[in-house]
Parts: C-alpha cells; structure tokens; sequence
C-alpha cells in the first residue's frame, strides 16, 4: 500500500473510529477487550484496503468488518466477553447506525447539561469518565459502598438523558 | 433489575451472566429498546470524550497508543511475524491519524501573543521560547516569565501576569490557570459557549466581563470589574455568581462567600390570572434561590421544572398567602416521552422545596406520579394534597423531607407493577405528619433509601401493606419508625399478609412507639421476601394479629403491646401483661386511637427512650401534632387523664 492509501486509510478511519469503538463498546461489556477488537478491526480494515470500494460508504465496510470481528470473539473464546446472541449483535448494529446521525447534536447538547450537574454528582461523573474509575474503586475514594455509586451514577445518566432529549426536541 | 439498572450496569461494567441474559431479553423485545440501550452507549461515549479532552490536551494525544505493549501486557500468545508486519504499519498509520485528528482542533490558531516577555511554553519536555505574533499551542503549558497578553480570535484578551503557568484554550476563549494571575476583558459570548476560566479550585464562567482571577498558595480570588460569572469550586461544585464590583475567595470548604454585601437575591415569579405569569408553563426557567408563587385557581397542565438551586438557595414553587391552587392532570398526556413529563411537577434540577399545593389526577396507566424527582440533589415537600395519581411522590433524590402532607387515592389498580402512594429512592429520607391512605395496587410507601425515617404518620395500609423496604441488592438500609399510627384493613386484593415487608436488601428497622393495628388476623407485621434482617421494637403496639414475625426477621425489644396469643420471637418483651385484643383504643371506629383511661399501656413507656415529640394527625388532615406526654405506649399521648 502506498503513501497515498496509507492517507485516505487514515481519514477514513479517522472518521469512523469513534462510531466503531461505540459500536464495538456496547456489545461488549469488558473495555480491555473493546480495544482489542477496535484494534483488531483497524488491523484488518488496512488489510484489505486494497479491496475497498470507494463508491461504498466506508462506515458500512467497517461496520460489517467490526460484527465480523466480535463474532469471531464470541465463537474463538471459551469465556467469550461478548454474550450477545449473533442476532442481537447484528441488530443492534443496525440500530447504531440509524443514531450516528445525531450523534453530534446529541454530543453538543451533552455538553450543555453536563453545566447543570453539581455537587457529588458531578465528582462521581470525574471520577468515572475523566479519571476513569470502576465504580467500585470510586466507592473506596468518596466513603460509599458500590452499590451506592453505581445507583447515583445512574441517577445522574437518568438526568443527562432526559435533559439531552429536551434539548433534542426544542432544537 | 429494571431496563435503566440492566443499562447502567452493561456501561459500569457490572452485569454478570444472569443479567446480561436479562438485558438480552428486554433487548429483543422490542427496537425502541435496542435504540433505548445504543443511546445510553452514545452518551457514555461522549462522556467519556467530554471529561477525556481537557485531561488529554491535544499535544499528548498525538502520541499514538502503545497498542502492542498492551496486548503483550495482558499475556497474549506471541502474534505471528506476519502481524508483527501489519501491527507495525498499522502503527505508523495510527500515528499518522492520531496527529491528523487533532490537526482539527491544532489548525485551529490559539490565541495570538500580542505582548510578551521571556514566556516559553513547555513541549515534549523541553521549554521552547514564545514570541509576540506567535500563536500558543492548544493545550500547551505556558510559562509567563515576565508577563504575556494574549488576544483570543473574538478580540477577548487575556494577560498571564509574571510567574503565572497556564494552559490556553485553542478553540474557546479559555484558560487554564496553575498559578499566577491572570485578568482578562471578554467579548461577548455565545450563552451556550462562555469563556471558561478555571484552577485547581474553581471554574469561572464568563458570558461577557472584564476580571481577574488569581491563584496562590493554593487558593482562588475571582474579582469582577464588570458583567457577571459564575464561580464554581471544583471540590463539591459549590457555585456562586459574582457580580461587578464584587469578589469571591474560593475557600476549600465552607461557603462561598462574596466580599461584597448584595449579591442578587432569587426572583419572584408569581404565577395565576392576573399575575406576571397566567400559567406554569410560562415562567421561565429559574435561576437558584428564585421563587415561584402560585395563586389560587385550577391549573390544567404539566411541566419539567429543568434548572437547579442549590442546597442554601433552593428553587421554590410554592402557594400564594391564603391560596391553594390546584394542579390538575385530567386530560393531560403523561407519557415521559421525549420532552413530556411523567409528572405533573417533574423536577430535573437538583434542590426544589414545594410547598401548599393540590396535586390530582396524575395517571397515564404507566406509573405517572403528582411530583417526581430525577435529580440527586434535595427534594422537600410540604403541606401538599395529593390524590387520584398513579404515584403520589416518586424520587430518586439524594436528600429527601415530604412533611405535613396527604396522599390519598393514589396507585393504579390495573398496573402490572405496584404503584404506591410514595416511592423514594436515595439517600436519606424524612417523612413526618402525613397523612396516606387509600392506596391501590401496592403498599403505601416504597422505599430504597438507605436512611430513612418515618415520624408521626397516620398511615392505612395500601392494598400490599403499609410498606416496603426495596433497597439494592446487597446493600443495607436503615429506617427509623417513630410514632407513627400503622393501619391496615380487611379488603386486600393484593397480599391479605403483608404490612411492612422487606424485598431486597438487608435491612435494619427501628420502631419506636408506633400503634400498628390491623383488622385481618392474617397479617403478619413483619415479613420478607428474601434474607435476613433486625427488627428492634420498643413502646410498640401490635393489635389485631398474632403473628409478629416472619421467617428472615429478627425481631427483639422491650415494652411492647401485643395479644396474649401472639406468637412471640424469644427476644421480645412486653411492656406489662396483656389481655383481649387491643390495650384499648378511645375510638378505633373514627380514627381515634388514643389508649382509653383503663388501658395497662398508659405511662408504661420506656423511661429510657427519647422524648416523643410528635404524634400522627388527627383522622381527616395532615399535620403532625406535638405530643403532650410520652410515656404511654404507641403513637400517641393518651386521652386526657
């Protein structure tokens, strides 16, 4: 592969890496193994590069690509981290592909409820996604028990949510 | 678990195989279920990207990711050569990309220095000097050595005084101050994307100003020469606003407080025919410490209520002096889809007090409540009706009082889950002086809260009992039941057993001076479901069933009431010896369960215990009533002598 397709791989997976590694993080719970398998997909989309067909939308490829790869998780590993049934994975990528169109304004409105979260909240949402924290270490840090955090963790994803859908029906 | 549980717990990591099985069902049910699910994977996604990007400025993330140490890490088998070669190129692509995404936000030009003086920034290690007419590298640590102005694309300035260590927003007016002091003049900003200054300590929001902000010695001073921020400490996420003219030292704990006396003070939004506002859904959203006033009148219509106060300055939505306005759901549509509430008064933003209204008619078939709250802040409820709703109160908040209320009528008799006439789910509970009865399809109270205490209630019994105790599995809730008046009747479709009951969790229960009273012998007072759990009792009366406890609870305490023929646990004891039925209710036919003059109850409380200072409301209203005397048994101070 030359310097110009090792370019356009480049931009295209640019493009679409964050749509497969959401794609590829639902189905599987483990994140250690998420991103084995977005690497995994990454390695073979640049393969076979050679063969792709530029007129085909390149999300499409590598989605199909990604089911590929998490259903050769699911048969190739005895304590298999992906427990979906092939049906349920196939469908869910249908439906993941319908959403990324609002993803970004979905994103945008994400960003203006996050200012509505405070207090304890707000601590439980750094721990979690900006210092990346189980939410049983978390536990330890902030004095309450697991079961705690993951139900206020909850409560706030509630709120977010339903303030993300607000946002989405007056835009 | 409930579809949001299963979600939340796929996200955190924490669903083993049963319940990953669960949610694989529910999945397949239905596709608004399976985009349900891939939206909360979305958000979880960008939230990850959200709080990612500012711990991850843009130099560093240009370095690719050591993919194959990682794999190598973790104990894989050694990949054969062949995809050592394509790992290897694909590292040099990745590389590529990972410089090319940020390119994006690196194209963008950062602020452009327009006076500087030995200021370098720090790249790969190595401190490089800036000049006037440079741009600064987003995400950059700069050194002001002497003093740097910079100007941001929008003709905002900022200045980085001598010694100040900063990292400077590319694609905002924003900078990030470690020490030092910097004063800026904002132009200007879109509302939904102000200027952010932060420390260690604080965050400032700026929609358009001129101040300063410093930091030494670990501590923040924001002073603001005009305009108005907001000051947020990073610790708890305390928020103050400043004003022109004032100032705010962002202490590490304790309020914030204002140098200045002024600081503006909530709004009055009063609401009802003639008023600012004719209706609910026309005042706008408020701000903390505003305070909406409704006069009197029906009003037909639901809203969300999105903004939050804060703990020393709550939203309230209130009754006018001498009005009881009335919130009326008939006809409405309740289905919490979308931007639709599936409440009457659904609160999203954290710290409401609500305060004299009427709530009724919150049905939709589906569990729509007269207040619901989904924020993790503070809710208080007081002197409220409620009636002829799916759910009475139902919320998930941190820190909950519901006082001087009645709930009555409320559940939904054709649902296929328990409705209640409260749901509470959180951290602490207060319920005192309410008055709640007629509950359909479910007990009268459901709780989750890991502290929860019940005072001087007059509670009957709903169709499953008088309550539930439904905490997480595994964790442990408190509650503390004082003086309240339990009640049950005959006609129970749902459970004839049950009275206070324990689903999940592992709970510890109080009860202290309570008059429980059923009229079906089949009760039994105390049961669960599942494990096992302390009761203690004391000053307690139990009439009407000979059965105390279940299996699973531990029931122990001194100086109670109950039937000569009860079967009695080995660790509790009576307060004196018992004959007939009751110790002797003055009125049990009118609600009056006062011990009558003859009753063995009367002065035989433990002298130990604390003084009782509330009893339940009178039969027909809300309102705890201060208890003369406590040293009779049950709820209430007896007749007068």
């Amino acid at each position: 592969m030359g310097p110009d397709d090792q370019e356009r791989f480049t931009r295209c997976w640019t493009q679409v890496q964050p749509a497969i590694a959401g794609y590829v993080t639902a189905v599987i719970q483990d994140p250690h193994v998420a991103d084995d398998v977005v690497q995994e997909v990454a390695v073979t989309l640049l393969r076979k590069f050679p063969d792709y067909d530029p007129a085909r939308p390149f999300i499409a490829w590598a989605m199909g690509v990604a089911k590929t790869a998490i259903l050769s998780q699911r048969r190739d590993h005895a304590r298999a981290a992906v427990r979906f049934a092939p049906t349920t994975i196939e469908s869910l990528a249908e439906v993941w592909q319908e959403l990324l169109p609002e993803a970004d304004q979905r994103r945008a409105a994400l960003a203006e409820c996050l200012r509505t979260i405070a207090g304890r909240a707000r601590e439980l949402l750094r721990l979690r996604y900006e210092e990346a924290i189980e939410p049983q270490d978390i536990a330890a840090r902030v004095g309450m028990t697991p079961v705690a955090v993951r139900v206020a963790l909850s409560r706030v994803r509630t709120v977010l949510q339903e303030c993300i859908e607000r946002r989405m029906d007056r835009a | 678990m409930s579809p949001t549980e299963l979600i939340n717990a796929h996200l955190d990591n924490a669903l083993d195989d049963a319940g990953r099985q669960e949610l694989e069902a529910w999945l397949v049910v239905d596709r608004s279920h399976q985009e349900r699910f891939m939206r909360a994977v979305l958000d979880h996604r960008a939230l990850l990207g959200l709080h990612a990007a500012p711990r991850e400025p843009a130099m560093r993330e240009r370095r690719p990711r050591p993919h194959l140490s990682v794999r190598r890490a973790r104990g894989r088998t050694a990949p054969a050569v062949g995809w050592y070669a394509i790992a290897a190129s694909v590292l040099v692509v990745l590389g590529a990309f990972l410089w090319l995404r940020p390119a994006a936000t690196a194209a963008v030009a950062g602020p452009l220095i327009v006076a500087a003086d030995a200021t370098t920034v720090q790249q790969d290690g190595r401190a490089i000097p800036l000049l006037v007419g440079n741009a600064v590298p987003a995400g950059a640590a700069v050194a002001a050595g002497n003093g740097l102005t910079l100007r941001f694309a929008d003709g905002s300035t900022v200045t980085l005084s001598a010694g100040t260590v900063a990292t400077v927003d590319a694609d905002r007016v924003g900078v990030h101050l470690e020490r030092g002091l910097l004063t800026a003049e904002v132009a200007p900003q879109p509302g939904d994307r102000p200027a952010v200054f932060a420390t260690p300590d604080a965050l400032v929001t700026v929609v358009g100003t001129a101040l300063a902000v410093a930091r030494d010695d670990g501590r923040t001073q924001v002073s603001v020469t005009h305009g108005l921020v907001s000051v947020q400490r990073t610790a708890d996420g305390a928020t103050v606003r400043v004003a022109a003219g004032e100032q705010c030292a962002v202490a590490a704990q304790g309020p914030l407080t204002i140098s200045r006396s002024g600081a503006p003070t909530g709004r009055l939004l009063t609401v009802g025919p003639g008023q600012a506002y004719p209706t609910l859904a026309a005042v706008p959203d408020p701000a903390a410490g505003d305070v909406i006033e409704i006069h009197a009148g029906t009003y037909r219509e639901a809203r969300t209520w999105p903004a939050a106060g804060t703990r020393g300055r709550p939203v309230t939505i209130r009754a006018a002096a001498g009005a009881r306005p009335v919130i009326d759901g008939a006809g409405l549509v309740l289905t919490g889809q979308g931007s639709t509430p599936r409440a009457l008064l659904q609160i999203a933003g954290g710290n409401y007090v609500i305060a004299g209204l009427e709530f009724t008619n919150g049905r939709n078939g589906e569990l729509a409540a007269a207040i619901r709250s989904i924020a993790t802040e503070s809710l208080i409820v007081r002197d409220c009706r409620i009636t002829a709703c799916d759910l009475g109160i139902d919320t998930a908040a941190d820190e909950v009082q519901i006082l001087d209320c009645e709930v009555g009528d409320c559940g939904d008799s054709a649902a296929p889950r328990a409705t209640n006439s409260l749901r509470l789910i959180g951290h602490e509970a207060l319920v005192r002086g309410c008055w709640i009865h007629d509950t359909h399809n479910g007990a009268s109270l459901r709780s989750g809260v890991e502290r929860l205490r019940l005072e001087a209630n007059r509670i009957s019994g709903g169709e499953e009992g008088v309550m539930m105790l439904a905490g997480e599995p595994g964790s442990v809730q408190h509650a503390t039941v004082i003086g309240n008046l339990l009640l049950t009747g005959t006609q129970r479709p749902g459970n004839h057993s049950r009275f206070i009951g324990v689903e999940q969790g592992i709970a510890q229960l109080e009860l202290l001076s309570n008059t429980c009273v059923t009229a079906d012998p089949r009760v039994v007072f105390l049961s669960a479901i599942t494990g096992q759990h302390r009761v203690t009792a004391t000053d307690t009366i139990f009439a009407g069933s000979d059965a105390l406890a279940g299996p699973g609870i531990m029931l122990t305490g001194q100086r109670n009431w109950y039937a000569p023929t009860a079967t009695v646990p080995g660790g509790l004891t009576k307060a004196v010896p018992s004959t007939g039925a009751d110790p002797g209710f003055s009125a049990p036919g009118t609600g009056d369960y006062r011990l009558t003059a003859g009753s063995s109850g009367r002065g035989t409380a433990s002298a130990a215990a604390p003084p009782i200072a509330w009893e339940p409301p009178p039969m027909g209203r809300a309102g705890a009533v201060p208890r003369a005397r406590s040293d009779d048994l049950g709820a209430f101070a007896a007749s007068p002598r």
